[in-house]
């Protein structure tokens, strides 16, 4: 499964001192790392997406908005769980936010039980989220020690052919789909078909591990 | 002369002292030679002493009455010759006697003169005044001895040169040969009368120009003593229940009135005195002052001014003048540009609203973030009190930068007369972009200083200067992040020029729509919905009130540049 051991980490992102150090003290209190940043742009420097964690980010900042950095995150490829706090909540820019993946939205003031319930919340999000990478980091892994054969059957296998048909599609006898399919489901470590069938979408939906 | 027809009628009367005693010497000799009684002799002898006694004696008398004779002359030569003008005058004014310089003044021969009324010389008008000052002196004889006075203008002689002389008749009581009599002397004082005259008339002519004149006028000698005043002084004493002396006010000590003032005008007063007394001493060109006098029917304002005589002469004139017309006209024109100042300023509020919602609950959020950690550690048991410290105080802190936040958006709200001040122009950029800060950050447009202001005091109104860069910043920005440009930047420059400051706003929006100009600033054109067009008229007028002018004008490069002037106070030049 996922890499336990480092602790998970509120990256704080404001440009306004007070918040940055009032908010620190709270969530320290709470038993979060936090680690702040006075701009967007220190934070993506500073940021690697192997850090587990989530954001808070104020939408309204001088230089590069909350919008901008979610934007970023994006582009590089990053998708930890967003909170944005915003001092004045507009529709379009709510949306926006959602759309692009933020967790959640707070209206300042925000009271602290609710930001640490939030952040909690965002944290697991992030948990869930990294255990299901690796999970796919996993079976891709499990995938990629599969023979040519191999996959092919488990392919066909998982869309539902039964080894007979599998066997008339490959040209091989149905006692070697037999034995090939148990092969896949022993290295693949699947409890059964249904187990195969997340294993296979996984793998098909990622095609950069061949 | 009158005592020659007596020596022809007495044998001895001009025999010398020698002769005399000769003949008695002889008389005497024959007595001795002829027979006669003794007694007989003895009495001729008597006779003859007595005669020659007599003769001696009446001999001394006629040298007496030569030697008077002679005096009695020179005095008349003298009353005649005298440079002033005698006249003897009986009790119905008919001329007794008269000496020559009086005949020569009148123009007539001195036998014309005696024995005619003197009236007949005079003007008819100035003809009882003589007879009852003739009849003033005989009365006077008893009671009051000293000389009385008359001026009096006669009619000319036909022996006389110009025209209407005028005298002074000096004149006391006497007892005659023929009774009481009125000894005058008469003195030409024509020129002297007539330098009055032209003096009557210049301070005749003085007091009405004063008269006409609207303003309270008063003129002070080199104390400071009221000299003079006009009518509207009068008036206004008398309309302000001032007594009879201080209405007319002549004689009244100024400065030392000014002084001596009590109540709320005291502070005022004296220095009004004061400035005064420098005026005077032409320490000061002049001075002037406005002050308000209200009654319990209406306001009023006056202009006080005082300057100093021109000449040699120590002294000024004050005036005071009623500027209520004025003063009532000016206030009006201010308040409707304070009412649509601060109609302007709501509506840059609610544009800016989102802004300053966002910039207040920044401390809120902090506060309550600062409180929920305080909360925590309570609860915790947690017995760190340096970090308890650090908690309360970000608390306190963050709820007093909402507390400023609060209130300087209130202060921008205000509805308040304007009040002249002096400020730093530093401190008024940074009031005014503090207030506009988050707006520029929400249209991503950068608001920036192109260096640092210099550190110059302005006297003006605050708010109303701050009101000013607000909607031109607003302005700028909002044209920027209408067009959507590329650049998003306004600058703020200030530029010092003789005598006053200039405020260069430079944005990088659009420019100036083409057909623009002047309408720009009518309150009724706008070309953004927000109404900022409303904005820049009462900006303009703003200016205006503080005696500069703002005026806009499309940037060489890129966007539009408003500018606006203040007049810098001399004494507040930097070096």
């Amino acid at each position: 499964m996922s890499e336990i051991g480092a602790p998970p980490t509120v990256f704080l992102v404001d440009d306004d001192a007070a918040l940055r150090e009032s908010m620190s003290l709270l969530l320290g209190q709470a038993g979060f790392q936090v680690r702040t940043f006075r701009s967007g742009t220190a934070f993506l420097d500073a940021y690697t997406k192997d850090e587990p964690g989530c954001v808070v980010l104020d939408l309204r900042m001088p230089e590069m908005s909350g919008l901008e950095v979610q934007e970023a995150l994006l582009r590089a490829g990053y998708a930890p769980p967003i909170l944005f706090l915003s001092g004045y909540g507009d529709v379009p820019t709510t949306v926006r936010a959602i759309k692009g993946g933020a967790v959640d939205f707070l209206v300042k003031p925000v009271a602290g039980e609710l930001l640490i319930e939030r952040i909690r919340q965002a944290l697991q999000e992030d948990a869930r989220q990294r255990a299901a990478a690796a999970d796919q980091l996993s079976i891709r892994a499990l995938y990629a020690e599969l023979t040519a054969r191999e996959r092919e059957v488990m392919l066909l296998a998982t869309k539902g052919f039964s080894n007979k048909e599998i066997a008339q599609q490959l040209g091989i006898s149905p006692r070697t789909v037999e034995s090939h399919r148990a092969r896949v489901m022993e290295k693949m470590g699947a409890g059964g078909i249904a187990e195969l069938c997340h294993m296979s979408a996984v793998c098909l939906a990622s095609p950069t591990v061949t | 002369m009158m005592t020659s027809h007596t020596r022809a009628s007495r044998g001895t009367s001009n025999l010398s002292a020698a002769d005399l005693e000769r003949r008695l010497e002889a008389l005497i000799a024959n007595l001795g030679d002829r027979d006669a009684d003794d007694e007989q002799r003895a009495l001729l002898l008597d006779l003859q002493v007595h005669q020659i006694e007599l003769e001696m004696q009446g001999r001394e008398l006629r040298e007496a009455r030569g030697a008077l004779e002679e005096s009695r002359d020179r005095y008349a030569r003298l009353f005649d010759l005298a440079p002033v003008g005698y006249a003897v005058f009986d009790p119905h004014g008919v001329i007794l006697d008269a000496n020559l310089t009086a005949a020569r003044m009148l123009g007539r021969p001195r036998s014309s003169l005696i024995g005619s009324p003197f009236s007949r010389y005079l003007e008819v008008g100035e003809r009882r005044p003589f007879l009852s000052h003739v009849e003033q002196v005989l009365e006077a004889r008893a009671t009051d001895p000293e000389n009385m006075s008359l001026m009096m203008r006669l009619r000319p002689g036909p022996e006389a040169a110009g025209g209407d002389r005028v005298f002074q008749l000096l004149s006391a009581p006497r007892f005659g040969d023929s009774g009481e009599e009125c000894f005058s002397a008469l003195l030409d004082v024509t020129a002297q009368y007539e330098a009055q005259a032209k003096q009557h008339a210049s301070d005749h002519l003085r007091q009405v120009v004063l008269d006409v004149l609207p303003e309270q006028i008063a003129v002070l000698d080199g104390t400071g003593k009221i000299i003079a005043v006009n009518r509207a002084w009068a008036d206004f004493a008398a309309d302000n229940g001032a007594s009879d002396t201080l209405q007319s006010g002549v004689g009244l000590d100024y400065v030392a009135a000014c002084r001596s003032a009590c109540g709320d005008e005291a502070e005022s007063a004296r220095i009004v005195a004061d400035s005064i007394v420098a005026v005077i001493a032409r320490r000061l060109p002049s001075f002037n002052q406005e002050y308000p006098c209200h009654t319990a029917y209406r306001h009023r304002w006056f202009e006080f001014s005082a300057v100093p005589f021109g000449g040699g002469m120590e002294g000024a004139v004050i005036v005071h003048r009623d500027i209520t017309e004025r003063k009532l006209a000016e206030d009006h024109s201010r308040r409707a540009r304070e009412s649509a100042a601060q109609g302007a300023r709501v509506n840059a509020v609610g544009m800016l609203a989102a802004s300053l919602i966002h910039e207040l609950t920044q401390p809120l959020s902090a506060a309550s973030f600062f409180g929920g950690t305080a909360l925590t550690l309570f609860e915790q048991g947690s017995n760190d009190r340096d970090k308890l410290r650090q908690v309360l105080t970000g608390v306190e802190e963050q709820i007093n930068r909402a507390g400023d936040i609060l209130q300087r958006l209130r202060d921008f709200l205000r509805r308040r007369e304007m009040q002249m001040r002096p400020v730093a122009i530093d401190e008024l950029i940074a009031k005014a972009t503090a207030l506009v800060r988050w707006y520029a950050a929400d249209k991503k447009v950068r608001v920036h200083l192109t260096h640092p202001a210099p550190s110059l005091v302005v006297m003006v109104d605050a708010l109303q200067v701050e009101q000013v860069l607000v909607n031109l910043l607003c302005n700028s920005i909002q044209a920027i992040d209408g067009a959507g440009t590329e650049r998003r930047e306004v600058s703020i420059a200030i530029e010092s020029h003789r005598g006053e400051i200039e405020f260069v706003i430079a944005d990088t929006g659009p420019g100036l729509p083409a057909d623009a100009g002047e309408r720009l600033f009518d309150i009724f054109t706008s070309t953004k919905d927000s109404g900022l067009g409303m904005g820049l008229a009462i900006s303009r007028d703003i200016v205006g009130a503080h005696g500069g002018k703002l005026w806009a004008e499309d940037a060489a490069s890129e966007g539009a540049i408003f500018r606006f002037t203040l007049p810098l106070q001399e004494t507040d030049q930097p070096q």
